[in-house]
C-alpha cells in the first residue's frame, strides 16, 4: 500500500454528525421583511427598545452590498429563500421551564454533548442551541452561586434587559458589515454569559449549535462580559445534518473584557463542509470580535476549522486598555472543495498593548485556504507590539493556500512582525517515518497534527482531543 | 498657479474630451491598428473610471485629489535646457544611450544618440511630424522593413543590434514589432494603464537584439513647473532578445515643485537568456505619479529591478513581472523614502508560471514627517508552477509620530512543490543602537543620520553597475539628509 492510498484510507471516514432528528417544527415562512423581524420579535417577546434596533439594522442593511473582497466564491445567496426562523416544537403537555423534548435529548446525546448534568463531560456548562433557539443550558444553578449569568439570550433580554441593553451590539455594531447587520435583524438566539468581579468561572461554559432543519439560516448572537478581574472559558462548537443545499450560517459573537478581566474563546467548527463534489454544505459567515476594555485584560480565540463549505471568519480583538493582550491561535482546514478566508484583526488602542497571531492553514484536494488579517496600530498607542506568523501546508497539487496579512502602523514606538511560510508533505517525510516503522496513514497524522500542535495546545482538553480526530477525518482522501 | 476645478464625475468625460481632442489632430498620422488599441482602452477606461479604493490594489492610494484637476497636455513648449543642465540629474551618467522627455514629448536636442546603432535615434534631423518633436529620420528606412511584416520578436529578420527610438518614430518604422507587443504585457483591468494607452504622445522604445550586450540606456523623464496642470502619458517598451543583455535607467524627475500627473507606462519583454538591470527611480515633490511597470520572462531569464522612491504628493508604481517561462528568475528592490506629506505606494506583483522559477524581494520604507509609505506585494504561484522558489521581505522604518507605514504582503499558492516566504516588520530605530553610536560620541542627529543610512544600504548596494550605483546612492545620500533636517 503506497503512502497516496493509505491517507486516502485514513480519510476515508463520513461526516460523523450528518444525520437530522425528525421533530416537529415551528417555522416562519421564508422571506425577509420587516414583518418577518416583526414576527420573530414577537415570538420571542421582545421589548420594543429591541424590535427598533433590529428594524434599524434592517433598513440598513438592505442599503448595503455583499462583500466580494474575500477569496471565495459561491453563487448569489437568495436571502428571500432563508427561513430565518425554526424551533423545535414543544409536545404537548410541556411548558417552558419544563423537561427537554427527549428525541432533542437524544440529539445531543448523539453528538455526545451531554444535556444532563451528570455526564463525562461534567465539568462544563452547555447552552444548546437547536435551529433558531436555546433548548438547554446546563449547571445554571451552579453558576449562579458564584453570580454568574449564563444563559440564552432570549432568556437574557427578558431577565437581564439592562445588561443587555448596555453592551448588546457596543463591540459589533448594527452596521458594522454586510453579514453582521443581516444578523442583527433577524437574530434568533444564542448564548449570554456575564461573569461579576473577581469571579474566576469555576467550570468551562460552552455553547453547542446545531442546525437541523433544511432550508433555514442560523442566525445567532452570543454576548460575553468578563467584568473586572474576572476570567471565563469558553467553548463553541457546532454540527449540521448532510444536505445537498447550501445553508447559511451568520453569527455574530461579542467579548467584553473590563479591566484585568480574561476571556478565552475556543471554538471547533465541525459544520457539514459539502460532499466530495463540492455539493452542499454551511456558509459559515461569522462576525466575532472582542474588546479588551480595561486596563491588563486579555482576549484570546483559538479556533480549529474543519468544517463548512466555506469559511468567512475573522475573529478579532480591540485591544484598547493600556496593557491589554491579544490572541488569535488558529488551525484551518480545506478538503475536497471547501473554502476559507479565515484569520484576525488585532486593532492597538491602547498603551503597551501586546497581540500575537498563529495561524495554521491546511490545503487538500481542492480546498482554497486564505489567511486574512489585520495587525493596525493606531497613533498613540505607544510600545505595541505584534507578532504574526501564518503557516500553510499543502497536500496535493489541487488546492490553494493564500495569505493576506494587512499592517497599518501610525505609531514609531510600535513593533510590528510578520512572516509567513509554505510547506508540503513530501514523499520524503513520509518515506522517513516509514522506514521507521510507522503506517503511512499515521505518518500523515503525526505530520499534520506535529504542524498544528503550538494550537491545539491553547485548546482545552476535551477539545484538543475531539480536534485531533477531526482533522483526522476531515483529511480522509487527501493524498491520493 | 491656476487650476480648473472639475466635478469629481466628469474626470472621465474630461479625459474622454482630451481623447476627443488629441484623436482629431492625429487623423493620418497614426495607423488603424493603433487607433483601434487607443479607442478600446478609452473604452475600457470611461467603464471604470479612475481606481477607487474599493479596488483592493488601491487600497491605500486614493487618487480623489487627482479627479477633479483638469490635467492637460502641455502644448508647444520651449525648453532651455542645454545636456549640461542635467548632468546632476543623470543616474547613468556615461550612459551609451540617452532619451529625455521634458513634461511627457521627446526633447532631441536633450538626447544621446547610442553609437552601436544602425538606425534609430540620431540619424537625420528632427521633423515636424508625429508629437512635433520627434526625431524622425529624414524619410529614409535604413532597414528597409517599413510597413512589412515581420516574424515578431521571437524570430525578427535581421536587425542592428540596438534600435533606441521615440514612440512615434518607432511607430512608423517598426509598426509590426510595436502592434507585436502594446499592451500585450499588461494584466487585465489597470484603469491608469488604459488612460496611458488612450493618451500616451510619447515614450522610448528600446530593441536589443538577440545576444547583444546594449550597455546602460537612460530615459530622463523631467517635470519642469508650469503655470496650468499638466498631464504626460508616457509609453515605453524595452525589448531584449535571447541572450542579450541591458541596464535600463528610467528616471522620473521634477525640476521643483509642480503641478502635474504623469501616468507612465513602461512594458518589458525578455527573451530567453536575456538579462535586464532596470532601475525606476521617481522623485516629482508636489506632483501624482501613477506608474504601471509590466514584464514578460522568458525562458532562464533574469531580471533586477530597482524600484526607488524618493519623493512625491502621490508617487505610486505598480510593477508586475510574468514568470512565463522555465527557469526565469527575478530580483526585486525596492526603497521608498517619504516625509513631508510624500505618499508613496509601492505595488508589486510576482506571477510564477513556469516550471523552476525563483524570485527574490527586498522592499524597505523610511517614513518621516507626515509621510506614508505604502507596500503591496503579491506573489502568485499558479497551477502547475512547481518547483518555485520565492521570499519576499519587507521592512519599514517610522521616524515621526505624524509617519504611517502600510503593508501587505501577499501569497497565493496554487501549486504544492514550492518554497515560498514572506516576512515584513514595522518599527523604530533601534534604541540600543542608538546608544552605542552616542557613547562613541556621535550626536543624536548623527547617530540617527547612520543608522537610517545603514537601513537603506542593503537596498542601495544592490545595484550592480557600479556608476549607477554611486549615483543611487548620492541621491538617496541627499533626500536621507534632506528627510532628517524635516521638522519631526
Amino acid at each position: 500500500m503506497n503512502s497516496k492510498q493509505s491517507v486516502e484510507a485514513l480519510l476515508a471516514k463520513e461526516y460523523r454528525d450528518g444525520f437530522v432528528t425528525p421533530i416537529d417544527e415551528d417555522r416562519v415562512p421564508p422571506g425577509l421583511n420587516e414583518a418577518v423581524i416583526r414576527l420573530i420579535s414577537e415570538k420571542k417577546g421582545e421589548p420594543d427598545w429591541l424590535l427598533a434596533w433590529r428594524l434599524a439594522a434592517f433598513r440598513h442593511w438592505q442599503t448595503m452590498v455583499e462583500p466580494t473582497w474575500a477569496w471565495v466564491h459561491y453563487p448569489p445567496i437568495d436571502y428571500q429563500a432563508i427561513t430565518y426562523y425554526s424551533a423545535p416544537k414543544r409536545r404537548a403537555g410541556t411548558r417552558s421551564g419544563d423537561a427537554i423534548d427527549p428525541e432533542l435529548l437524544r440529539t445531543y446525546d448523539k453528538l455526545g454533548i451531554p444535556l444532563a448534568e451528570r455526564e463525562a463531560l461534567a465539568g462544563v456548562a452547555v447552552d444548546a442551541v437547536f435551529d433558531s433557539v436555546s433548548v438547554a443550558t446546563t449547571f445554571k444553578d451552579r453558576l449562579a452561586e458564584e453570580g454568574i449569568l449564563f444563559c440564552s439570550f432570549s432568556e437574557a433580554v427578558r431577565s437581564h434587559p439592562e445588561l443587555v441593553r448596555r453592551y448588546l451590539g457596543s463591540v459589533v455594531g448594527p452596521a458594522d458589515n454586510f453579514f453582521a447587520a443581516l444578523n442583527a435583524a433577524v437574530f434568533t438566539d444564542g448564548s449570554f454569559c456575564y461573569i461579576p468581579p473577581k469571579v474566576r468561572c469555576p467550570m468551562e461554559l460552552s455553547t453547542y449549535f446545531r442546525i437541523n432543519a433544511a432550508a433555514t439560516g442560523q442566525f445567532e448572537r452570543t454576548l460575553i462580559i468578563a467584568d473586572r478581574g474576572s476570567q471565563v472559558s469558553y467553548l463553541e462548537g457546532c454540527t449540521a445534518p448532510m444536505r445537498d443545499e447550501n445553508q447559511l450560517h451568520a453569527a455574530v459573537v461579542e467579548l467584553i473584557a473590563e479591566e484585568e478581566a480574561r476571556i478565552k474563546y475556543s471554538t471547533v467548527q465541525n459544520w457539514y463542509p459539502g460532499d466530495a463534489e463540492g455539493k452542499g454544505g454551511i456558509y459559515n459567515f461569522v462576525t466575532k470580535r472582542g474588546e479588551c476594555r480595561g486596563a491588563r485584560s486579555r482576549i484570546s480565540w483559538t479556533q480549529v476549522e474543519t468544517g463548512s463549505a466555506i469559511t468567512w471568519k475573522y475573529p478579532s480583538c480591540i485591544l484598547r486598555g493600556d496593557d491589554s493582550v491579544g490572541e488569535f491561535h488558529s488551525v484551518a482546514l480545506t478538503h475536497h472543495h471547501q473554502q476559507a478566508d479565515t484569520g484576525t484583526k488585532m486593532v492597538h488602542l491602547g498603551r503597551n498593548t501586546r497581540s500575537t497571531i498563529l495561524a495554521k492553514g491546511i490545503s487538500a484536494g481542492r480546498g482554497q485556504n486564505s489567511y486574512r488579517g489585520l495587525v493596525k496600530v493606531a497613533k498613540g498607542a505607544t510600545g505595541a507590539r505584534n507578532y504574526s506568523q501564518c503557516d500553510s501546508l499543502l497536500i496535493g497539487d489541487t488546492c490553494g493556500a493564500h495569505t493576506f496579512p494587512y499592517i497599518e502602523v501610525k505609531e514609531p514606538s510600535a513593533r510590528v512582525e510578520h512572516e509567513a511560510s509554505t510547506s508540503k508533505i513530501g514523499e520524503d517525510q513520509l518515506f522517513y517515518c516509514q522506514a521507521r516503522g510507522i503506517a503511512p496513514e499515521e505518518a500523515v497524522s503525526m505530520l499534520v497534527n506535529g504542524f498544528c500542535k503550538e494550537v491545539f495546545r491553547e485548546l482545552p482538553m476535551e477539545f484538543a482531543v475531539e480536534a485531533r480526530k477531526l482533522l483526522g477525518v476531515s483529511l480522509e482522501d487527501a493524498i491520493g | 498657479m491656476t487650476t480648473k476645478v472639475l466635478n469629481p464625475t466628469t474626470a472621465v468625460d474630461h479625459y474622454r474630451s482630451l481623447f476627443r481632442a488629441r484623436a482629431t489632430r492625429r487623423v493620418g498620422a497614426e495607423p488603424p491598428w493603433l487607433a483601434d488599441l487607443r479607442a478600446a482602452a478609452m473604452a475600457r477606461f470611461a467603464a471604470t473610471g479612475l481606481p477607487a479604493t474599493r479596488d483592493e490594489r488601491w487600497h491605500y492610494t486614493s487618487l480623489a485629489a487627482v479627479a477633479p484637476v483638469a490635467f492637460a497636455p502641455p502644448g508647444e513648449q520651449c525648453i532651455g535646457l542645454d545636456t549640461g543642465d542635467l548632468a546632476p540629474l543623470l543616474m547613468a551618467p556615461g550612459a551609451k544611450a540617452r532619451l529625455c522627455f521634458v513634461n511627457g514629448r521627446l526633447a532631441p536636442s536633450l538626447c544621446l544618440a547610442p553609437s552601436l546603432s544602425a538606425d534609430g535615434i540620431g540619424r537625420g534631423a528632427p521633423s515636424p511630424r508625429g508629437a512635433g518633436v520627434s526625431p524622425t529620420p529624414a524619410g529614409d528606412d535604413p532597414t528597409g522593413v517599413h510597413g512589412r511584416p515581420c516574424g515578431g520578436p521571437a524570430a525578427p529578420p535581421e536587425r542592428s543590434a540596438l534600435r533606441l527610438a521615440g514612440w512615434a518614430q518607432a511607430i512608423e518604422r517598426w509598426p509590426d514589432e510595436m502592434a507585436h507587443h502594446l499592451g500585450h504585457h499588461l494584466g487585465a483591468d489597470q484603469p491608469v494603464a488604459e488612460l496611458n494607452m488612450a493618451l500616451a504622445c510619447d515614450g522610448a522604445v528600446l530593441f536589443v537584439a538577440d545576444g547583444v550586450d546594449a550597455g546602460r540606456v537612460e530615459l530622463l523623464f523631467l517635470t519642469t513647473a508650469t503655470s496650468e496642470p499638466l498631464f504626460s502619458a508616457p509609453r515605453n517598451l524595452i525589448v531584449l532578445g535571447a541572450g542579450s543583455h541591458a541596464t535600463v535607467v528610467e528616471n522620473h524627475v521634477a525640476l521643483g515643485t509642480a503641478n502635474a500627473f504623469a501616468d507612465p507606462v513602461t512594458e518589458i519583454d525578455l527573451g530567453a537568456r536575456a538579462q535586464l538591470d532596470y532601475l525606476k527611480l521617481v522623485h516629482e515633490p508636489g506632483s501624482f505619479h501613477t506608474a504601471t511597470v509590466a514584464v514578460t520572462q522568458g525562458c532562464d531569464s533574469r531580471l533586477t529591478a530597482h524600484l526607488l522612491a524618493l519623493g512625491g504628493r502621490l508617487a505610486r508604481t505598480e510593477f508586475a513581472t510574468h514568470l512565463a517561462g522555465a527557469g526565469g528568475s527575478a530580483q526585486l528592490f525596492g526603497l521608498a523614502l517619504a516625509g513631508g506629506g510624500d505618499h508613496l505606494d509601492l505595488t508589486t506583483r510576482i506571477d510564477h508560471d513556469a516550471l523552476a522559477t525563483r524570485s527574490r524581494e527586498l522592499v524597505k520604507q523610511i517614513v518621516t514627517g507626515r509621510g506614508r509609505g505604502c507596500f503591496s506585494g503579491l506573489v502568485h504561484v499558479h497551477p502547475g508552477a512547481q518547483q518555485t522558489d520565492a521570499r519576499l521581505t519587507n521592512a519599514n522604518l517610522l521616524l515621526s509620530d505624524r509617519a504611517e507605514a502600510d503593508t501587505r504582503p501577499i501569497l497565493r499558492i496554487d501549486a504544492d512543490d514550492v518554497k515560498c516566504s514572506h516576512g515584513a516588520t514595522v518599527g523604530r530605530l533601534d534604541d540600543e543602537a542608538l546608544f552605542y553610536l552616542r557613547a562613541r560620541g556621535l550626536d543624536a542627529d548623527e547617530a540617527r543620520q547612520i543608522l537610517t543610512a545603514a537601513f537603506a544600504t542593503e537596498v542601495v548596494a544592490s545595484v550592480a553597475d557600479p556608476t549607477v550605483a554611486a549615483a543611487v546612492r548620492a541621491r538617496v545620500d541627499r533626500r536621507l539628509t534632506e528627510l532628517l533636517e524635516e521638522p519631526r
